[in-house]
């Protein structure tokens, strides 16, 4: 009986806890898992950037990443809150598109140095999304 | 500036090197009038978001070794 309670009182106080610091909170410590779509999704976001030719009109290019890179975000956003993970590491590539996208026509050095990194950043994010279990 | 960046991209840590030989291209460019002072500004703040997109990166890496250790652990026990 005795030891019962004890444990009872164990479950209660670890329950307590979780309470008290939040869902939210356990929830960041849980990881996404293994995704056929964002797999997929992100290889694409990885292509557009690798077919960019500077020399073209960078406007439709840069529009194209764009979308390709909001698909991940839409699909990842209705897959639930556990998505929040891969949502953060591909926000940095969503702001270095997006400021690509409101200049417009860049030079073509900034062109190829915008591809550069976003080449650098995009095989970063989809070395861990696809590292996941 | 150009001093420390030339320091870093010889450092020995990968991946400050690589961030401060994009610096100096970056700062290169501008100073050979390749690309204008809005356009290294932006190429500059891209280099910051990089960083944050590594540590979220590495962030995950280590929650998927944590998640890999518990699987293994799990079939041993």
């Amino acid at each position: 009986m005795i030891i019962w309670l004890n444990t009872s009182m164990k479950i209660a106080a670890i329950l307590f806890t979780v309470l008290l610091t939040g869902c939210a909170t356990v929830q960041s410590w849980i990881p996404s898992f293994w995704d056929d779509n964002q797999s997929a999704y992100i290889t694409e976001v990885r292509l557009s950037v690798e077919r960019i030719r500077c020399e073209d009109d960078q406007t439709v290019q840069v529009a194209r990443l764009s979308e390709d890179l909001r698909r991940f975000q839409l699909y990842s956003e209705a897959k639930g809150t556990l998505q929040r993970d891969v949502l953060r590491v591909i926000e940095p590539m969503q702001l270095t598109v997006k400021e690509w996208r409101d200049r417009g026509q860049g030079s073509k050095t900034y062109c190829e140095l915008k591809k550069k990194l976003l080449l650098q950043q995009g095989e970063r994010a989809s070395k861990v999304i696809l590292g996941r279990w | 500036m150009l001093e420390q960046l030339q320091f870093l991209s010889t450092c020995g840590r990968p991946w400050a090197e690589q961030r401060a030989q994009f610096a100096l291209e970056i700062t290169g460019a501008v100073q050979r009038g390749e690309i204008s002072e809005s356009e290294y500004q932006a190429l500059m703040a891209d280099l910051i978001n990089s960083d944050k997109l590594n540590a979220e990166a590495d962030d995950m890496d280590i929650k998927n070794l944590l998640v890999s250790c518990v699987m293994i652990g799990a079939k041993l026990a």
